[in-house]
């Protein structure tokens, strides 16, 4: 109901001189090859608005659909000086990478639907956001006094859970809603003249685990029938635990003399800080590394523009079970047919498991504003695997936008 | 019979001693005064050879000092493009390119083959766009090729072909430019020894009391797929005053 205002207030403030107002209709229906069952339906009306003054703006977006109306970003900035001051139910971006950019955790994620497009997947959160700007150089500090979890893979994409024997219940806690659990960032940027052009950055989240984890097993003895503990039966407690991000990211414009020219080579690494360094405690989070690199390349006259890439994460594992290494190989490719037509493909393999992705689409832009798409997604590998745990739901997806 | 020939003579001369080198006639559309900081919309018509159109509406600041050229686009319209931004920063010829996506946002570092690619699907490049109004005559070997009259004005023809070493588009570009005024109104570009696009300066407007010449309406033509692409600028401000910070990733994400 809260939510509904905020649209309605939206709207009204949107008759006032100097509100930009603007928005989309959304429809979108997929639809699986292994059964020709309805993978996806939805429909969505969104709505945002800004209102800039000389020293401040206002923004606020909501969305509707037959799920519910959602506030989007909205919030206020103000421009003081050589700072930003922003408040508001907020998404903040950091990192450079695309396809994978361990860097990008400040946002918690709704993987409802694990394919959609991840600018998409970004859940805005109440946070400050100060950013100070000085010469080529972006200093920001941002902050959650909440916590808000990422949203897991629901519906035909829920991945099925692997209790452990005797688990007949899980129960999940979330960090309250104290100060002392807020979530706190900096980031650094800087721009460099170094060969085409070099940005650097490095930046620093404490926050917790975006995905709940083992806590504990608490045996439930007025459920026992066989008076035997060992056996269980047993409720699952998942937490989530501390994590502090560090990490640094980089883009680098570059040419090879009488070779090639125009590359973009970016890079970001991560490192997080959790609990169970050694590996130790089953019931407490271990940590993980991440690194990307990424090339970027357009062919020259209009040809098509390439993203190749590739990823590692190293992950501890509980001993005795020895440390995971998942390396990770991936490419998009996008060539514009003229100003309407837009054809793509992403790939995604992961070297680890076997398993992939491949995603070739189309958009066809029918008039200013109209927009169609078409594609499909085929998922495979083994039904444990990263993507083959999806196999089943690979298929064709449309959906027709009209942004106003 | 003699009187004749020695007037046929002394015109000819005169005409050689009054006709200007191809460098000279752009050297002198170089320098045309230009304004150091200009403001104003832009409204892209994208037009296929069927007359289908798309548009895209743009604000464009530029600011000039110096060797340093700095120029930021805003997306206004359409909506599933509004607010994305363009930021070149030219330095010693280097161009310094960065785009603003807001879902992403993020600013992203583009370079290389985007430059020569079409600018948000227009039959402009991104360096056309960033080199509009930009006369680097000392890259150029410029020469003239004729004078003829083009819509009623008399034009001088010269054929610019940008120097070894010079990054450049295109291999071959030939003006057309007023004899009048010196402001170029056509322009023909070549790659490969082929055309490939004609630039049209159907308007050329006076601004700041008639300082300055600056063309407010051109066209540009794809030869072979005969798309075409419709370019107005207005509410046009020259030598206002536009702080350096317009030109930076903090306000194209503003």
């Amino acid at each position: 109901m809260k939510r509904i205002l905020v649209l309605l207030v939206a709207f009204g403030l949107a008759a006032a001189e100097g509100v930009d107002i603007g928005g989309s209709v959304k429809s979108n229906f997929g639809v699986r090859f292994s059964d020709l069952g309805v993978l996806e339906q939805s429909a969505a009306l969104e709505l945002n608005f800004k209102y800039d003054l000389a020293d401040a703006s206002l923004f606020a977006s909501a969305s509707l659909s037959p799920a519910g109306a959602r506030l989007g970003e909205t919030g206020a900035t103000l421009y003081l000086g050589d700072f930003d001051l922003s408040a508001g139910n907020l998404l903040l971006s950091s990192g450079r990478t695309d396809l994978f950019s361990p860097l990008d955790a400040f946002n918690p994620r709704d993987l409802s639907v694990p394919l959609n497009k991840p600018s998409e997947q970004k859940i805005p959160v109440w946070a400050l956001a100060l950013n100070y700007y000085v010469a080529d150089t972006q200093i920001s500090l941002f902050a959650s006094p909440t916590f808000t979890p990422s949203r897991p893979p629901a519906g035909l994409w829920a991945v099925p859970a692997h209790l452990p024997p005797g688990v007949i219940e899980v129960e999940t806690s979330v960090p309250a809603q104290t100060i002392d659990n807020a979530v706190v960032g900096g980031r650094v940027s800087s721009t460099f003249a170094v060969l085409d052009g070099l940005d650097v950055g490095a930046t620093a989240i404490y926050g917790f685990t975006p995905f709940p984890q083992a806590k504990g097993m608490t045996y439930l003895s007025s459920k026992d029938t066989d008076a035997n503990p060992a056996n269980g039966p047993f409720r699952l407690e998942l937490g989530y635990d501390r994590r502090f991000l560090l990490g640094a990211d980089f883009a680098l414009a570059f040419s090879i003399p009488d070779v090639v020219e125009g590359l973009i080579l970016r890079g970001e690494g991560a490192y997080a800080f959790l609990p169970d360094s050694a590996g130790n405690n089953p019931f407490a989070a271990n940590p993980w590394a991440e690194g990307v690199l990424e090339l970027e390349y357009t062919w020259p006259a209009d040809g098509p523009h390439l993203i190749a890439l590739f990823d590692t994460r190293w992950e501890k594992a509980d001993a005795p079970a020895p440390d995971q290494l998942i390396p990770r190989l991936g490419a998009m490719v996008n060539y514009d047919y003229g100003e309407r037509l837009s054809l793509s493909a992403a790939w995604l393999q992961n070297l680890h498991d076997g398993s992939g992705l491949l995603r070739p689409a189309l958009s066809y832009t029918f008039a200013d504003g109209v927009t169609g798409e078409l594609g499909l997604h085929w998922l495979y590998g083994s039904a444990a695997s990263q993507f083959g745990v999806w196999s089943q739901n690979s298929g064709l997806s449309a959906s027709l936008t009209y942004s106003f | 019979m003699r009187k004749k020939l020695l007037l046929a003579v002394g015109l000819l001369l005169a005409g050689l001693a009054l006709a200007l080198s191809g460098t000279e006639v752009m050297q002198k559309v170089a320098a045309q005064p230009r304004p150091t900081t200009m403001h104003g919309k832009m409204e892209m018509r994208l037009v296929d050879k069927h007359g289908r159109e798309l548009t895209r509406v743009l604000e464009t600041w530029s600011k000039q000092e110096g060797d340093v050229e700095k120029k930021l686009i805003k997306f206004l319209a359409p909506a599933d493009v509004k607010g994305t931004s363009f930021l070149v920063i030219s330095r010693n010829g280097q161009d310094e390119m960065k785009l603003y996506l807001p879902a992403l946002k993020r600013v992203r570092r583009i370079a290389g083959g985007q430059k020569k690619g079409s600018f948000m699907g227009s039959d402009f490049s991104y360096d056309d766009i960033s080199n509009l109004g930009k006369i680097e005559v000392d890259d150029y070997e410029n020469k003239l090729l004729r004078e003829e009259e083009l819509n009623g004005a008399k034009t001088y023809v010269v054929e610019a072909r940008p120097k070894a070493g010079v990054d450049s588009s295109y291999d071959k570009q030939i003006l057309w430019v007023r004899a009048d005024d010196f402001v170029p109104v056509q322009i023909e570009f070549y790659q490969k020894g082929k055309l490939v696009k004609v630039m049209t300066l159907d308007q050329v407007q006076k601004f700041a009391g008639g300082k300055y010449l600056m063309p407010t309406h051109m066209v540009m033509e794809n030869v072979k797929s005969k798309h075409k692409t419709e370019l107005t600028m207005s509410d046009l401000e020259l030598d206002v005053d536009i702080p350096d910070s317009v030109f930076s990733e903090r306000f194209m994400k503003r």
